[in-house]
């Protein structure tokens, strides 16, 4: 099994203009953030490409690592550690075939039953959510809760990354419901200092 | 902001403060250099390994340091001796179980000190760690033949199997308690061009352990001040032999401020 970190950061500049992709990349990895994730639902490939490669550099340089949201093409170009693909994306399995063995795969689910889509298609780890309401991401479910974090990381034996209203406040109890880790969009993006967002989330993880 | 730099800072603060005594009963190449590099902390190091004072000099201890790197087995009897008795005291100790995997010795003795005794910490590179895990590796000699990441599960199993936080040092550490991980991204290549900068490291774990009762975070934010101390050095030095001495000094100079700036500790 390999060793994903356990706080994600989605960079996001739709739901505020003040911080630029690449300077949340900088901010959330100099407050804790092991893993970045690059989601953007509109703009052109080119612009998307340009600013992934931006994230990769300063990712590298830090030891951190680089994911993309639902574009493989844009992983490959930008020579990024991995991608991060829901249900209705690029198939998983499909993305392991070309990505190799080497490559992150985190597969997107909110129940039970995609959870085991994900084990089968060979991701190495459940992005889980939203396990609480959220209004970061417009096309969200209702929220799973903790009850559906403790199956699926008792069931499925991957590392489960919570998604979804996960702030500092509850990140110790979704990690005590068993969530090898979590993502953040808002938590860290709408504060107004999200190194100390990122930091105090990762306080809060270890209890 | 009160995140885990800021906590790293607190911690070296501490130790400027209260200068723990650090008793380490160490090995012979890096007895002297790690000496100065917990003096340059702020700690008070004392190395003791005679079996007829170590239960004594442990007593006046804020944390007791143990390194296999050149042992025989007096030395390992003295270490029993002194975890024993840090244990039934309270005193945190942590081991470094240099070159296990090598040789049976060491290998035995590092099983012994843990199971027979009990730590607060285990130190080692990737090879180390996995050989005392009940996986099969090959250390080569002293230095890892294996990536921090290989080692990672392993040293889950192994800190939840020993109820011991364990700590991976290499390109970016790693430290796990089995339930809680953490990685610490400073650091400079070159350090591994001067020898015990692992046993370095190690010493200084100690100190934090001295001030901090999670041994976790106490050895995450040791894991970030070494590493500091190596990039500013490594900044300055052409190569490795005044990277050595640059050491000393940047661990001298880094003030709690410098370390909740620099501190890369990541989840």
């Amino acid at each position: 099994m390999r060793d994903i970190d356990r706080l994600h950061v989605l960079t996001d500049t739709e739901l505020q203009s003040r911080y630029s992709h690449e300077e949340l990349t900088e901010l959330a990895i100099a407050g804790g953030a092991g893993v970045i994730q690059f989601r953007q639902k509109h703009g052109s490939t080119r612009q998307m490409i340009e600013t992934a490669r931006h994230m990769q550099a300063i990712c590298r340089r830090r030891n951190a690592k680089l994911i993309i949201n639902d574009r493989l093409d844009v992983a490959l170009a930008a020579g990024a550690d991995g991608v991060h693909l829901g249900q209705d994306d690029f198939p998983m399995a499909l993305a392991r075939q070309i990505l190799g063995p080497d490559k992150i795969i985190g597969g997107s689910a909110s129940t039970m039953e995609e959870a085991g889509l994900c084990l089968a298609e060979g991701v190495d780890y459940i992005g889980l959510g939203p396990v609480f309401p959220t209004t970061s991401k417009d096309d969200a479910g209702p929220a799973g809760g903790l009850e559906l974090v403790r199956r699926v990381s008792r069931e499925f034996g991957l590392p489960v990354i919570a998604i979804g209203g996960i702030d500092a406040a509850r990140a110790s109890e979704v990690i005590r419901a068993g969530a090898h880790g979590m993502a953040v969009i808002s938590a860290v993006c709408c504060q107004a200092d999200p190194q100390a967002a990122a930091a105090e989330l990762l306080l809060a993880m270890l209890g | 902001m009160e995140g885990l730099a800021q906590r790293a800072a607190e911690c070296l603060a501490e130790i400027r403060e209260k200068q723990p005594l650090i008793h380490n009963i160490t090995n012979f190449v890096v007895m002297n250099s790690t000496a100065n590099a917990l003096l340059a902390c702020g700690a008070s190091p004392v190395m003791a390994h005679a079996l007829e004072e170590v239960e004594q000099m442990v007593s006046f201890a804020g944390a007791l340091v143990l390194n296999i790197g050149t042992l025989t087995p007096p030395w390992v009897e003295s270490m029993l001796l002194a975890a024993k008795k840090a244990r039934a005291l309270g005193v945190p100790a942590i081991l470094d179980p240099v070159g296990s995997g090598a040789t049976a010795l060491r290998t035995e003795s590092s099983r012994r000190i843990i199971n027979q005794a009990g730590v607060s910490v285990v130190r080692g590179n990737a090879s180390e760690v996995l050989s005392l895990t009940d996986s099969a590796s090959r250390t080569k000699g002293v230095d890892s033949a294996h990536s921090v990441d290989e080692a990672s599960q392993a040293a889950r199993d192994l800190a939840l199997a020993i109820d011991t936080p364990v700590a991976i040092t290499g390109a970016v550490d790693l430290i796990t308690d089995g339930k809680r991980t953490l990685r610490v991204a400073n650091g400079h290549p070159m350090m591994t061009k001067v020898t015990g900068t692992g046993c370095l490291a190690s010493a200084i774990i100690g100190a934090f352990l001295a001030v901090e009762p999670d041994y976790l975070v106490a050895s995450a934010a040791a894991l970030a001040y070494v590493g500091l101390a190596g990039e500013r050095a490594a900044a300055v030095s052409p190569g490795p032999g005044s990277l050595q001495v640059n050491m000393l000094d940047a661990l001298y100079n880094i003030s709690p401020a410098d370390l909740a700036q620099g501190a890369q500790i990541r989840a």
